[in-house]
């Protein structure tokens, strides 16, 4: 598509003797991989799962992935295409999987037939057991992510000019430090097929950004960090960028950010304290204490030589009386919503995502599932009334990688009323505050410390800024001592990144989190040594 | 429609394309690009052959195959890059195509002095493919782990771990301003192996691993066994104050410590000119930050340094081409950077990316010794999740891992429940007590090809450290996790 800003840039380029490859791509946007369409994929996964079944599975699955990516911020621009096909084949209870770049019928026949030769190396006298949880209703079908705007469709110079705007407009706030903004897009064209007789394509767009800066008193030298925290990867077109309120974001964090310069700073005082901690931060304490303890793989010692174990050690036992947390804990795992990064019609083994209760009433009810993984808790299932399925969390980043269980999109459900953040604070009277800090987990997510950004507050007010300030939790201790929570005006929307596996795989999953408010924690000073 | 009447692949049994075959894709995509500027055009490919296992049980076997073709130019201040993984003439002109028509709309946004091609070196480093791991086949492999998971069960103790061999290959053009050109081929090797062995109630936990360019050098009975061994000594650990104590760091501690320091080595960009504990103040006469090259930084008995030559390192592995020294005899000899305002300073900043392959000098003592000649202290099997808690001063936190014990009297008396610990790498190789003898480590690429992804990513990590007992490192809070 050609605008007039592109007509205008191009002219002023070609006046100023920009040498290009080709004269002719001057004006003329590179064509897409696939003008006319894919190639048949049907046929290619058919290839590959017959392949399979030929050579002694007793199932297969196929997929493929076709990820085009575009990156937009301040240096070196970055475009990069990757096509992948991944086959994963059982045999007698043990699993292959192989994977190349290349989509066509014959190396579907070679990847499905490799697959199998892979598990049957693994084959040699002990039983290995390996039971899939029932699909249920079979469905078939192509679903895209709902979008506006497809950024890929885009003319380019919409999105550079907006990343100029918004970097001369970063600028021209009061005592700006450095600056960094970056965007990306993102769109995986997949398809899914196995032995089930299943068939289905899905075009799955995300979008992400990050604004950073400082904001420095030139007087004292002292700076503030800012991060725009309502940008995260979500499931969304161009329209994250359009029709988000960007610079009403950068503005409320800049004036927070001239206040918090106004403030003294203040080395903590160690010791127990309540403590708010804001969206941002209950997001990531639930991702990792929550979200990464209850990935079923983790919990049965699949990681253990990797990312580590769970601290629930007795699945069996643990499942409907394990006491995470208070009664105004409830976790919802959901894959449905709008916008949601995780959001997909089918995981990465063909399954319908199903809503989940993992917490209720603060009491540990249900575990992130794949197929395998769901037939381990099966009694659980059975015992408690619940359906004995996958709860549809297999995903990868491309069909090169191997599917494993990744975090669904969670939910802390929130309070019934409107209770906001300034309330909480207000309720608060006398403790710490603690914005978008990090958390780090121990791991097994038994343990953790909050660090990053504190205030202290005074008869519901902020008073001072606290150097180096942390919190030291258990996990169970965290969780059992939230004694109040934002409601759900309150609630935002976060899309983190986890990295999990050997050879390790970066996935990101939605968090929708309201703050919350801790009694009696423990609060240190994080750089002070033994 | 079947693709694969026009694209030229990397099917078996050739798994990672050979010098020809990379030299006609380049070639081809060169005929496409303009001939003005600095170029960079890199055709790499991938193989590899991971087995997993868990619960005592082969959990899957994986044959991944990958290829980049990563393609960048600079005219003046315009940049561009593309990437993809598919070598058929229409991708390939196509990436020519998008590297053009986004180079062309970022004008003037090249760092002025960002430093985008290498310099040409003549250095020939050490060979680092191995057919012994090409060739290495999954039978032997899953036949190995079947072997360590049966006396796993046999011992009432879980194992679970992971076997990685790789190849790679890749060929690079670099053409610089002037229209010097020159191509770069290599191929590497790398094999992993690690295992975890877990008490079957949680009570113990220990780990050990290793990697090389041969796989004969990487025994996953071996490994397994030392495992074994180290979960007996490692069970039912009990709860140790915390506080600074006489630490014992077996390699893999060492590594991850000296791993944070290397860190420290880097200007990333002009933005950072000031941050980190290598650079000084603004001297104010040359409107610059000063470093601290030619100041001793570190024990007088350490020196850090990174050899192409060297076996472990190999030519086309390593990302720097040339003998480099960063820390000689305790003092700051060499730093890393991307930009050429920072290599007029001294010509101990070298122009390229950090390393991830370096070698600290050893020295001749045991671990053994070490922990006869300790009076009280605890010997580290691993340092983990090492996170910054400030730039400037190089201060991390991070928890023990995999086996913590307590040593009294010259001898280990208990195993000791995980700590979280607060320490600077500064400080630790400040207060080196005694150096054991260097051995390589477990380090290996994270990425799936380790020529991909970016166009300076050429580098396996191999890391040679020595044990080292460290006085007062500080342990600051107990953690329930085993």
């Amino acid at each position: 598509m050609q605008t007039r800003r592109t007509l205008i840039r191009n002219s002023s380029l070609a006046a100023a003797g920009v040498a290009i490859s080709h004269p002719a791509t001057l004006l003329a946007a590179p064509q897409p991989l696939f003008p006319d369409g894919y190639p048949d994929r049907n046929d290619i996964i058919n290839a590959a799962i017959q392949s399979a079944l030929a050579a002694g599975a007793s199932y297969a699955d196929a997929r493929l992935s076709h990820k085009e990516s575009l990156a937009v911020y301040k240096y070196a621009p970055g475009r990069t295409e990757n096509m992948a096909f991944g086959v994963r084949a059982l045999y007698k209870g043990y699993w292959g999987f192989a994977a190349s770049p290349i989509w066509s019928t014959d190396e579907g026949a070679r990847l499905g037939a490799a697959a199998v030769d892979q598990a049957k190396a693994s084959v040699l006298g002990r039983d290995r057991v390996t039971d899939l949880a029932p699909l249920g209703n079979i469905t078939n079908g192509h679903w895209e992510t709902p979008i506006k705007q497809d950024p890929f469709k885009l003319d380019p110079d919409e999105i550079l000019d907006f990343n100029y705007g918004l970097l001369s407009f970063i600028r021209s706030l009061k005592n700006m430090g450095n600056i960094r903004t970056m965007f990306f897009f993102e769109r995986n064209n997949k398809a899914f097929g196995s032995s089930n007789n299943q068939f289905v394509t899905q075009t799955l767009y995300s979008a992400s950004g990050a604004v950073e800066f400082d904001v420095r008193d030139k007087d004292t030298q002292s700076s503030v960090g800012v991060v725009v925290e309502e940008l995260s990867h979500a499931g969304e077109g161009y329209e994250y960028v359009r029709e988000r309120p960007i610079r009403d974001y950068i503005r409320s964090v800049h004036e927070e950010a001239l206040e918090d310069l106004k403030l003294p700073v203040k080395p903590v005082d160690v010791g127990r304290f309540n403590i708010l901690v804001d969206q941002s931060g209950v997001a990531n304490l639930l991702s990792k204490s929550v979200g990464s303890a209850t990935e079923v793989d983790r919990v049965f010692g699949f990681e253990a030589n990797s990312g580590g174990t769970s601290y629930i050690n007795e699945p069996e036992s643990m499942l409907g009386t394990l006491k995470i947390g208070s009664s105004l804990m409830n976790v919802v795992a959901d894959r449905s919503h709008h916008g949601s990064v995780g959001r997909v019609r089918w995981d990465d083994e063909g399954v319908e995502p199903v809503r989940q209760n993992i917490v209720t009433n603060g009491v540990l009810t249900d575990l992130q599932t794949n197929r395998e993984g769901a037939s381990w808790i099966r009694d659980y299932y059975k015992s408690s009334g619940l359906e004995f399925k996958s709860s549809g969390s297999t995903s990868a980043p491309t069909a090169l990688d191997v599917p494993r269980v990744h975090k669904s999109d969670l939910h802390l459900v929130p309070a019934a009323d409107n209770t906001s953040r300034d309330s909480l604070r207000e309720a608060l009277g006398d403790g710490i505050e603690f914005r978008v800090p990090n958390i780090s987990m121990d791991f097994q997510q038994v343990t953790g410390v909050i660090r990053g950004k504190a205030y202290e507050i005074k008869n519901g007010k902020r008073t001072a800024r606290f150097a180096d300030a942390g919190v030291l939790f258990r996990t169970s201790e965290i969780w059992n001592n939230m004694y109040s929570i934002g409601g759900s005006d309150s609630v935002r929307y976060y899309g983190i990144f986890s990295t999990k596996g050997q050879p390790p795989q970066n996935v990101a999953s939605a968090v929708y989190s309201p703050p919350a408010t801790f009694k009696e924690m423990t609060v240190v000073d994080v750089k002070r040594k033994g | 429609m079947n693709m694969s009447d026009y694209r030229r692949v990397n099917t078996s049994p050739e798994r990672v394309f050979n010098e020809k075959e990379a030299r006609q894709i380049v070639d081809e995509i060169l005929s496409y690009m303009n001939k003005d500027g600095h170029a960079r055009v890199q055709v790499s490919s991938w193989w590899g052959a991971g087995q997993q296992w868990a619960r005592n049980r082969a959990a899957l076997n994986a044959d991944q195959r990958e290829v980049t073709v990563i393609v960048s130019r600079q005219f003046r201040n315009i940049m561009g890059s593309a990437i993809t993984n598919q070598t058929d003439s229409k991708s390939l002109r196509g990436i020519v195509q998008h590297m053009d028509y986004y180079a062309a709309r970022w004008p003037n946004k090249v760092p002025p002095d960002m430093i985008t091609t290498r310099a040409a070196s003549d250095v020939r480093g050490a060979d680092v493919w191995a057919d012994e791991t090409y060739n290495r086949s999954v039978i032997d492999n899953a036949a190995a782990i079947e072997e360590l998971t049966q006396l796993s069960e046999r011992e009432n103790l879980v194992s679970s771990g992971y076997m990685e061999t790789t190849g790679a290959s890749s060929l690079t053009f670099t053409r610089d301003e002037w229209g010097r050109a020159e191509y770069e081929w290599g191929m590497v090797t790398q094999a992993q192996c690690s295992a975890t062995v877990r008490h079957p109630k949680g009570v113990g936990s220990a780990w050990v691993g290793n990697t090389s360019f041969s796989v004969n050098r990487v025994s996953p009975s071996e490994i397994a066994l030392r495992a074994f061994e180290k979960c007996k000594q490692a069970l039912n650990p009990v709860r140790l104050e915390p506080g600074r104590y006489q630490a014992i760091l077996e390699p893999a501690a060492t590594a991850t410590m000296v791993g944070l320091f290397m860190r420290m080595f880097i200007r990333s960009s002009p933005e950072e000119f000031a941050k980190g504990p290598m650079f000084l103040g603004v001297d104010s006469s040359i409107n610059r930050y000063r470093s601290k090259l030619g100041l001793r930084i570190i024990d007088e008995r350490l020196s850090i340094s990174h050899d192409p030559a060297h076996e472990y390192f190999g030519t086309h592995v390593a990302p720097l081409h040339k003998k480099v020294d960063f820390v000689k005899n305790g003092i700051l000899a060499g730093l890393t950077t991307h930009y050429l305002a920072h290599l007029n300073e001294t010509s101990d900043i070298y122009p390229v990316f950090p390393t991830s392959s370096y070698r600290v000098s050893g020295g001749d003592t045991s671990i053994e010794d070490m922990i006869s000649s300790t009076k009280r202290g605890l010997l580290v099997a691993r340092l983990a999740q090492p996170e910054s808690l400030d730039d400037d001063s190089g201060l991390y936190m991070g928890v023990t891992r995999d086996g913590l014990w307590l040593i009294e009297n010259g001898q280990i008396t208990r195993a000791v429940r995980n700590f979280r610990w607060t320490e600077s790498p500064l400080f630790a190789l400040n207060n080196v007590e005694q150096i054991g003898v260097e051995e390589q480590v477990f380090d290996p690429v994270l990425s799936r090809n380790p020529f991909g992804n970016s166009s300076y990513s050429l580098s396996l990590n191999n890391v040679v450290v020595p044990p080292l007992k460290v006085n007062d490192f500080s342990f600051t809070s107990t953690i329930d996790a085993i």
